[in-house]
């Protein structure tokens, strides 16, 4: 979705919902308003139709009490009670007869609404009446039943109290309904006190008034009567009414709608039974007797047990609602369409700059970088357009230089890739799982395999590795060593490696295996190995050599040196003293040439790596210890005497004891050697722990060691001036031997020398507590 | 001469003849009755034959060299605890180690044994006391 759709669907949802909302409220506000207001409007009319009501019975009150004021009633009906109460017949007859002809010829002639008088004896029995067969009907038993009228009260009134009783209807009587009223009937004469004096006998109208009723309620009487106006409500609302109910919940004046409702159509609606089960007047909305909603107001005329109903369709009176609503919806949705609109071309021109950026962005994405943002102006988009052409801009140089170092990248590679083709030994980079990864082309020759042919091979696909006759267990190859323990593995010649290859060609090597980290990570390992058959061919002739010299030049020395001994010894004959001084010179001569043989062999041992170590827990100072005793017979021939300081514990390691024993042996012999005979004639070893180390010293107290040979006394052959001096005899190779013996076993030599004052050699070696 | 009646009998199995002159006239001065053979073959043979209290075996020698020879004598019931010291130029480790197996008393480097030094070493083996 487009960010401007996006805008126009966010804006105009804010203003739909904004003027929804006004509208709800208006419209609720409205509502309730106008409720208010009828309702209130309602309840003042009802109050008026009371007054109404009441000032119209009140009129048919005045007439009862009017009539029954009338002289000759009051005269004729005390004669007429005085004759029933005699029992006399003719006079009651008489009476009776007169009476009713008065009020039906000279009363009942003279106002219309009234149907009939009657005149009720002591006991509620007709005694007269304008209407002649009710004589004799029993008005009080009607009282009982029908609630037809209050004559109960009537008869134990005082004089001006009537009583109504309206909207009866009784077949008997007449077709409509009626109201009755009733007033007693007071002689015409005083008594002693000058106050009227009650009759047992009341008189009963009956008016047939109940459209009369309908018409004052409604304003028609008013309007008939010549008044201007009268029947606003009515005219007004078509819903509205104005009825009333009896007790019994049945309308007791007809409704607007239906004449013959009167008496027939039952009112049980919320109103109706508010005012007569709990006695209150409501004001509101409820549902009227054909279940539609009204407003409405009730009166209860408690004294005549009716209740006086206003009432108005609801939706009638919230008509001028719905035209507002109406209006103010059109007016929302007019403000809605004009702000949609306003917003959707605001957006198309604001947004116009982010169109053309996000176009320019797909050409980029194509791959076009040269093309540019244009959108002027120094908004927030006109800033995003700027920003956007200085990153395509940079982006460019990027790639540049991108190129450039790859470029660069590229001649390195080829650099390393001819520096590798064209080292003299064979290369192979090999995988942390140990899968061939490189491999130059000396490697291909030698190992007779094509790299493209083995690529991702593992190792032990293309060869065997062999000391000497032995095949190596895979865990125990250079590589997979040098992997597992992050360890540069190096195997020379003296270390007898072989690779077999898959012709079963076996190839003496020298293996140099570097591991390959990455950070922390070991990620394979780089193998240089040589074929080192040439070589392997020379060392062979030359250990042989070594071993045929021994032999060969042993075996003539060892003549020589045993008939020289014969001859010294007298057991050729008696010599005299020039032969025995040149005999001795030959022997001299003679072992000192078995010396030098035996030097240069073992050095040529020691060079070759041909000597053998084996490694075993021994006790230094006994090895010291053994040494010394091999030592001390030359030690004798000098008058020198070992002191051999022991050390307080007993240091155990594990080295070759024989190697060991010949470094301080070289020692030993050459303390004696360059010892004078002066003051002090010791030799002193003493045998230390330092630490992890072992450290074995060799003082004497001989000539010393001069400044200038420092440098070159652990030379080959080298001899310091004094020492040749010192004795002719040696060759050299002492201190040179014990350097290389001692490189062998880990150890150290030093010393620190004072020219005539002697001389500490010292060599410290590592103690061993295991053999790895 | 402690005991001139009863002479120890050496036998020398020596290829070199100079050595093993000069071992024969030494070792007869110092009072011992030598005997010799001159390749390992010839030497199992006297051996056998002469049943020498103490036998010198070279290493280095043709037709059958020491190894080979002490290995067959070892084999043999009368050679089996027949007393042999090994003199040989030779200082090669492993047939050091190898004669050792064999129950050589020792393995001496003949350059550096005088005759004088010899008759005692051969003295402590045959428990002669001077």
């Amino acid at each position: 979705m487009k960010l401007r759709t996006k805008a126009v669907i966010l804006v105009s949802t804010f203003i739909f919902l904004l003027i929804g909302g006004l509208l709800l409220y208006l419209d609720g506000y409205l509502r309730k308003y106008l409720k208010d207001q009828m309702i209130n409007n309602l309840r003042v009319m009802a109050e008026v139709s009371e007054g109404t009501y009441f000032a119209f019975t009140e009129n048919e009150k005045i007439r009862t009490i009017d009539w029954s004021s009338d002289g000759y009633i009051r005269n004729d009906t005390e004669a007429l009670l005085e004759a029933i109460k005699s029992g006399n017949a003719e006079e009651k007859d008489k009476l009776t007869k007169e009476l009713s002809a008065y009020l039906r010829e000279r009363k009942i002639v003279y106002d219309p609404k009234v149907i009939i008088f009657d005149i009720l004896g002591p006991t509620g029995m007709v005694i007269a009446s304008s209407k002649e067969d009710r004589i004799g009907v029993d008005e009080a038993e009607e009282e009982k039943r029908l609630n037809a009228h209050k004559f109960s009260f009537a008869v134990k009134a005082e004089f001006g109290q009537a009583f109504i009783r309206p909207v009866i209807f009784e077949e008997d009587e007449s077709a409509e309904p009626m109201t009755h009223v009733v007033a007693r009937v007071f002689s015409t004469k005083r008594d002693d006190l000058g106050k009227l004096i009650p009759l047992d006998a009341v008189i009963l109208l009956h008016f047939t008034d109940a459209d009369k009723i309908n018409d004052m309620l409604s304003g028609k009487w008013a309007a008939d009567q010549g008044a201007v106006s009268g029947q606003a409500l009515f005219q007004k609302y078509k819903t509205a009414e104005i009825y009333l109910v009896g007790e019994d919940k049945i309308m007791a004046s007809s409704s607007r709608f239906d004449a013959g409702s009167i008496l027939r159509q039952k009112v049980d609606t919320v109103p109706v039974r508010n005012c007569f089960e709990n006695k209150k007047e409501i004001t509101g909305e409820y549902l009227n007797y054909s279940g539609k909603p009204v407003l409405g107001s009730t009166m209860c005329l408690e004294r005549d047990d009716l209740a006086l109903i206003l009432e108005v369709g609801a939706d009638e009176v919230l008509a001028p609602l719905k035209e507002v609503s109406n209006r103010l919806i059109m007016a929302g949705l007019l403000a809605f369409l004009a702000s949609a609109l306003t917003i959707t071309i605001l957006s198309r021109f604001l947004l116009s700059g982010l169109r053309k950026i996000a176009m320019v962005a797909g050409e980029v994405a194509k791959g076009d970088l040269d093309i540019r943002a244009e959108v002027k102006g120094k908004d927030e988009i006109g800033q995003l357009a700027k920003v956007f052409n200085q990153m395509l801009a940079s982006i460019q140089k990027s790639q540049a230089d991108l190129f450039a170092a790859e470029i660069n990248l590229r001649e390195e590679k080829d650099r390393l890739n001819a520096v590798i083709s064209s080292i003299g030994e064979g290369l192979v980079v090999v995988s942390a799982d140990y899968k061939v990864m490189l491999m130059n082309k000396i490697a291909e020759r030698i190992l007779e395999v094509s790299y493209s042919g083995i690529k991702d091979k593992k190792g032990d696909k293309i060869l065997t590795v062999l000391k000497g006759d032995k095949i190596l267990p895979f865990e125990e190859r250079p590589v997979v060593q040098a992997i597992r323990t992050g360890k540069a593995v190096f195997k020379e010649l003296s270390d007898n490696y072989y690779y077999q290859l898959l012709s079963g060609k076996k190839i003496p090597v020298t293996i140099s295996t570097t591991p390959l980290k990455y950070g922390e990570t070991i990620i394979g390992a780089v193998v240089v190995f040589r074929d080192i058959t040439d070589e392997k061919q020379l060392d062979d002739a030359k250990s042989n050599f070594i071993s045929i010299a021994s032999h060969q030049l042993r075996t003539p020395l060892t003549a020589i040196k045993l008939f020289v001994e014969m001859l010294n010894t007298g057991k050729a004959g008696r010599l005299n003293k020039t032969q025995k001084e040149y005999i001795e010179d030959v022997s001299i001569s003679t072992e000192r040439m078995i010396g030098l043989v035996n030097d240069l062999l073992n050095l040529s041992r020691i060079e070759s790596g041909k000597l053998k170590s084996a490694l075993m827990l021994v006790r230094i100072d006994e090895v010291v210890k053994s040494a010394i005793d091999e030592a001390d017979v030359l030690a004798k021939e000098k008058k020198l005497s070992l002191v051999f300081k022991k050390p307080k514990n007993i240091i155990q390691s594990n080295l070759d004891a024989d190697l060991f024993r010949q470094v301080i042996h070289n020692l030993l012999t050459n303390a004696i050697r360059y010892s004078t005979n002066g003051k002090k004639n010791d030799i002193i070893v003493r045998v230390e722990k330092n630490g992890k180390e072992c450290i074995v010293s060799v003082q004497d107290f001989g000539i010393g060691i001069p400044d200038e040979a420092k440098s070159r006394l652990f030379d080959r052959f080298y001899r310091a001036d004094n020492a040749v001096k010192a004795d002719a005899n040696g060759t050299g190779v002492g201190l040179y031997t014990i350097k290389m013996l001692l490189n062998r076993m880990g150890g150290k030599v030093w010393y620190e020398s004072q020219i005539g004052k002697g001389t500490i050699f010292s060599v410290s070696i590592p103690i061993i507590d295991k053999i790895k | 001469m402690a005991q001139i009646k009863n002479k120890p009998k050496i036998l020398i199995i020596e290829d070199e003849k100079f050595i093993s002159k000069a071992y024969q006239v030494g070792l007869a001065h110092e009072g011992f009755k030598t005997i010799a053979a001159y390749d390992g073959k010839e030497g199992l043979a006297m051996a056998k034959k002469e049943k020498p209290d103490l036998i010198l075996l070279d290493i280095i020698m043709p037709v059958m060299d020491g190894l080979t020879m002490l290995k067959e004598l070892r084999g043999q019931e009368w050679g089996k605890d027949m007393k042999v010291l090994v003199l040989t130029n030779s200082n090669d480790q492993a047939k050091t180690s190898e004669s050792a197996h064999l129950n050589a008393i020792d393995f001496l480097l003949k350059s550096e044994w005088s005759i004088e030094l010899l008759t005692k070493k051969i003295n402590e083996i045959l428990n002669i006391k001077d």
